[in-house]
């Protein structure tokens, strides 16, 4: 099956009902069944290791890497970091990258089919940073005996005790699943650290984001870049007309300062509720236009 | 003497006391400097006595839809090289004072007003359109930035601190 036919495939799947079934049906595995904490393992990476160390670790994300307990892959992985053995880990990590390709072989041959043979999974687990869940039906099985997910990380301080992860088990299920988190701080300057410094730390659960990183496809980068250009192109739009506005009508111009007694009064204030939330600089410069001509000299 | 040259003589010892004093920022009256509408006194002092010490920092940062932020990164304008051709061909000198400029009157501005009268003035607006424009997190739907003073090369654990941080801003 071609790659265009497996994204046929899941867009399919996605809207249709056996898709909204087997949600309800997870969800309601997660209430019925009992749960137990895992072990959380949480290493950094060294500041000073080089980008092509660890090479399968991003810079700027934190690795969980999910696993039953005892599971020899993910002590290899373990050992590698502590001793600092770029080589030993790079090859733990190629094995797991050859169960995911597995995997979606699998899925791929077997299309619709394939799928459904998945459910019921055994157990699935959540990862949790503080009281922020960062992913939920992580699994593991026999094909992919090893789970990674990365999550983004802006080097910001994280503690690492309020880590966790909860396993949701079947009764049938004796080894609990653990996992080992991996930092790898992202390449900042000195400007950049000061500024995370700076920011005040009391929400570390911030620095440290539930989205899966992307992948970077060059159809998803020249979307964003278009996308980016239109946006800064309105508002290039916005500015001339503003201009012509008051080239044709009025007597001021662009870098007036708007009056204390303007921005102190109730129309404005009123103006200012009536802005969307997280205001665009679009939308910024409709309102000064707005207030700019409200306060023109007749 | 005649009493022309006595009133000249005059004029030029006031003008020059005033020069003085105007060298002198703490001596000198405010009075003495409202009456200078044409700038006929002049002040040589340049940057002193209490020249720049800190350089100004942009940086932005994206919020991405769980709420969560990534890093802070600095806006970078200069060119990368630092040679002579720069010297007698340098068009983004333009674009890198005009950046300055704003940065400059942000700040100035952030001191004066409060923060919901500041998001309409002509500095925020354009830097906030620069930071939109600029690139940004695969995921990210909003931004934010802020403007740090850093002491260079001073020692002191304390020597950058926040100047403005904006509120959070929708990209699109």
């Amino acid at each position: 099956m071609s790659r265009k036919d497996v994204n046929k495939l899941l867009a399919k799947a996605l809207g249709s009902p056996d898709f909204r079934r087997a949600l309800l049906q997870v969800s309601e595995e997660k209430a019925t069944r009992t749960v137990r904490p895992c072990s959380c393992v949480v290493a950094e990476i060294p500041e000073a290791a080089q980008l092509r160390d660890f090479a399968h670790i991003t810079p700027g994300t934190v690795m969980a890497f999910v696993a039953r307990e005892g599971e020899p892959l993910l002590r290899n992985l373990t050992e590698a970091v502590a001793d600092n053995n770029s080589k030993a880990f790079n090859l733990a990590a190629n094995k797991i990258k050859q169960m995911e390709a597995k995997l979606s072989r699998n899925i791929a041959g077997g299309g619709n089919s394939a799928i459904s043979q998945r459910q019921p999974f055994p157990s699935f687990a959540e990862i949790s940073y503080a009281n922020k869940t960062l992913t939920s039906l992580v699994y593991v099985d026999d094909v992919l005996r090893v789970h990674r997910h990365a999550f983004a990380y802006n080097g910001g301080h994280l503690d690492r005790k309020v880590f966790s992860m909860m396993e949701y088990y079947r009764a049938d299920s004796r080894t609990p699943l653990t996992c080992l988190l991996l930092i790898r701080h992202p390449t900042i300057g000195e400007i950049e650290r000061e500024a995370l410094r700076l920011v005040p730390r009391n929400s570390s659960a911030n620095n440290i984001g539930a989205a899966v990183v992307a992948p970077v496809t060059p159809a998803l980068m020249a979307f964003f870049a278009i996308t980016a250009e239109a946006a800064a192109r309105f508002v290039y739009n916005e500015f001339v007309n503003f201009f012509v506005a008051l080239l044709h009508g009025g007597t001021t111009t662009a870098l007036t300062s708007i009056p204390d007694s303007v921005l102190n009064s109730e129309a404005f204030q009123n103006m200012l509720k009536s802005l969307p939330p997280e205001v665009t600089a679009a939308e910024l410069v409709r309102l000064r236009t707005d207030i700019l001509l409200q306060e023109r000299p007749k | 003497m005649s009493d022309v040259a006595i009133v000249v003589v005059i004029l030029y010892v006031v003008w020059v006391a005033a020069t003085v004093a105007n060298q002198f920022h703490s001596w000198c009256p405010t009075w003495l400097r409202a009456l200078d509408i044409f700038g006929l006194i002049p002040v040589w002092t340049f940057f002193a006595p209490n020249p720049g010490m800190t350089d100004y920092y942009l940086l932005y940062r994206d919020c991405l839809l769980d709420g969560s932020f990534d890093n802070w990164r600095k806006v970078e304008l200069k060119p990368s090289e630092n040679g002579l051709r720069l010297a007698i061909w340098n068009p983004a000198k333009r674009k890198q004072k005009a950046f300055s400029d704003m940065v400059s009157a942000l700040i100035r501005l952030a001191n004066e007003r409060k923060v919901e009268a500041l998001i309409v003035t002509v500095p925020y607006i354009l830097i906030l359109n620069f930071i939109t424009s600029r690139p940004h997190s695969l995921g990210a739907n909003s931004t934010q930035f802020m403007v740090m003073e850093h002491g260079g090369f001073s020692r002191d654990p304390e020597r950058s601190r926040v100047l403005m941080m904006s509120g959070i801003h929708r990209l699109h």
